[in-house]
């Protein structure tokens, strides 16, 4: 190497260098900047933290929450049990019932989630009886607590059926004739086979033996005549609604909730077969390093004006009676908070007992 | 005077077989163009009339503009590593060594492994080594494990066919290896350099099977779109589907623009 080519690229590599210290240097500083801050690491409905929510939540207990992509809440207990899984996350939410047993267990000792402690979440004392129903609980401590909750529902436009027709009081509307080819089913076996269970009559269709199975598949493959089409996403699903390419559709709150506030005439079924309620339970994992951050977060979430802004924003019901107190008669009956009051009947959202023959039946449904 | 050239039944029918072709190919790209321009709330037709408002909308949402940036860094990020990596693996195998071919086909592993066994095993991976989530932590070795299969197949054909007399005539003149390289196969390899890091910016850009496994608080783009449509009504998806379009195919056609570069003077 001559001294001219020395002259050239001494400077150019330290310039390099001197750049790449910079790159470092800016990458460490928001690091440095972000551990000032309190913050937890969340999986949960990324729409508990939408738009007045977080701030709702942040606010009042100076911790950021990093929520993640939210994909299932199985996907939550499989995160939860994969390695790592125990310190990577300090908070999930998903469906309480799924969460139990991975939650739990085998047996005491062998918790994977953090006991809640009463004092860091005195909010706790005014969970509704819907949630407390479904708390996760061992030996007299709750490693799972319900902070909102919800049902599915068929969707109907009130345009195309009448809200007298006696089929918006059953999961019969679903499966009639009366709206055959402007139906539209959600594409999950879990779901479909539970409700068709329910319109069939049985107690309790997660136990569902071969012969029922066999029995609800026969029915379901007889009525999906009628059927439209069957949604995958909520976006497919909202538009299928929004155009009226189908006048009643297995749905959610959100939907119900979305589709109302841009003016479509869409409401939702109260079956008389059974509705199917589920909650979304919190959860730490008992490896958390921010184990208290995370109680705090839970606690947040069970006051009463996030939980009625909850209700407003989203649909889904607070887990605490203190949100009810905040919400008009209107507002908790368009919500549903009174399904009990009204009498209709509630089946709770259980795994069945053999899911394989189930997603096998579902997809003898869809061969059909 | 001669008059309209007529069609055979085999030319017609082969024409048809290729308009049919553009329009499966590009009908589903067209609709989502113009649904990007429908005045409505849902998308579904019919159509209300003309607006620019969805775009209007999308560059006013912060999220949607963070996660825009998050995937343009990290595809610049994986973008260039790939294609140093691919550069070194490229010259590697220009020479022949002990288990070569097995090496390669590990190497292009990746991709014949579905993206959601490559994301759980991450996943696991992660988890094992206790690695933190996040975008230039594991989303960053998540979207190189996948780009750089391919941008070693986008580089090893350039080097391959690189005449290697040029560089012996170099040494003959005195040039050491690293002044042969600098001086001689850059220059001339750089096109395809640049063609490999716009191809591996576009597979890091578009990536979501991966990312969802690994990925921390903060949202890719793909991963933002999802969450939206997994959410909420967003009549505003075909604007962004439209915007992530342009800059996907934008730079895939610059790539092939570069590399086509490469091809003539490779030519010439």
């Amino acid at each position: 190497m001559d001294d001219n080519e020395k002259n050239t690229t001494g400077p150019t590599r330290r310039l390099l260098l001197q750049g790449m210290g910079a790159v470092g240097a800016s990458a460490l500083l928001p690091g440095a900047a972000f551990a000032q801050q309190k913050s937890i690491d969340g999986l949960m409905v990324n729409g508990i933290l939408g738009g007045p929510l977080r701030a709702m939540i942040e606010g009042p207990t100076g911790v950021k929450v990093n929520d993640g992509p939210f994909v299932s809440s199985t996907d939550n207990v499989a995160k939860l049990m994969a390695p790592g899984g125990g310190t990577r996350y300090d908070l999930f939410i998903g469906v309480s019932e799924f969460s139990r047993n991975p939650v739990l267990g085998a047996g005491p000792g062998k918790e994977r989630g953090l006991a809640f402690d009463p004092a860091k979440v005195p909010n706790l004392k005014d969970l509704s009886a819907i949630a407390r129903d479904d708390l996760g609980t061992r030996d007299g401590k709750n490693y799972i607590v319900p902070v909102y909750w919800g049902y599915d529902m068929a969707l109907y436009n009130k345009d195309h059926v009448p809200e007298n027709d006696p089929l918006t009081q059953s999961w019969g509307l679903m499966f009639s004739e009366k709206y055959a080819g402007r139906i539209a089913w959600y594409d999950v076996p879990h779901q479909m086979i539970m409700v068709a269970g329910l319109h069939m009559g049985l107690k309790e269709p997660e136990k569902a033996s071969a012969s029922d199975l066999a029995e609800i598949t026969k029915f379901l493959i007889s009525k999906k005549k009628n059927v439209r089409a069957i949604w995958t996403t909520f976006a497919q699903a909202v538009n299928l609604m929004a155009s009226g390419e189908v006048v009643v559709s297995y749905g959610w709150i959100p939907m119900r909730v979305a589709l109302q506030k841009r003016g479509f005439n869409i409401t939702n079924n109260w079956p008389s077969d059974g509705l199917l309620i589920w909650s979304h339970g919190a959860y730490i994992p008992k490896d958390s390093p921010k184990g208290n951050e995370a109680q705090a977060v839970v606690n947040a979430m069970l006051a009463g004006e996030y939980g009625a802004a909850l209700t407003r924003e989203t649909g889904y019901l607070s887990g605490s009676v203190a949100a009810e107190k905040l919400l008009s008669a209107e507002e908790k009956k368009a919500a549903g908070y009174d399904v009990r009051e009204r009498g209709i009947k509630t089946y709770s959202l259980k795994w069945p007992s053999d899911l394989s023959r189930w997603v096998e039946a579902w997809g003898k449904v869809k061969s059909a | 005077m001669r008059g309209f050239p007529t069609m055979s039944r085999w030319s017609l029918a082969l024409w048809l077989y290729a308009g049919l072709f553009f329009v499966v190919l590009y009908g589903p790209l067209l609709t989502l163009v113009v649904f990007s321009f429908n005045d409505g709330e849902v998308v579904a037709l019919p159509l209300r009339g003309f607006t620019l408002k969805w775009y209007r909308a999308i560059f006013g949402m912060p999220e949607l503009l963070a996660s825009l940036a998050n995937s343009f860094i990290l595809g610049i990020l994986s973008g260039a590593i790939s294609t140093a990596l691919a550069l070194g693996l490229a010259l590697a195998f220009r020479r022949d060594f002990l288990l070569k071919s097995l090496l390669l086909r590990l190497v292009l592993l990746p991709i014949i492994v579905p993206g959601i066994i490559g994301g759980v095993v991450l996943l696991l991976f992660f988890g094992y080594f206790n690695v933190p989530f996040g975008l230039y932590t594991t989303v960053l070795i998540a979207h190189i494990n996948w780009a750089l299969p391919f941008a070693f197949l986008t580089l090893y054909p350039r080097l391959h066919r690189f005449d290697r007399s040029i560089e012996e005539a170099a040494m003959d003149l005195g040039a050491r290896p690293l002044r042969v390289f600098t001086r001689v196969v850059l220059p001339m390899i750089t096109p395809a350099i640049l063609a490999t890091f716009l191809f591996s910016f576009t597979l890091s850009f578009d990536e979501f099977i991966r990312t969802i496994f690994v990925l921390g608080g903060e949202r890719t783009v793909p991963i933002q779109v999802w969450t939206l449509i997994v959410e909420q009504i967003a009549p505003f998806l075909p604007a962004i589907g439209v915007v992530i379009m342009v800059i996907s195919v934008s730079a895939s056609l610059l790539g092939a623009l570069v590399a086509g570069g490469v091809g003539r003077r490779g030519r010439a």
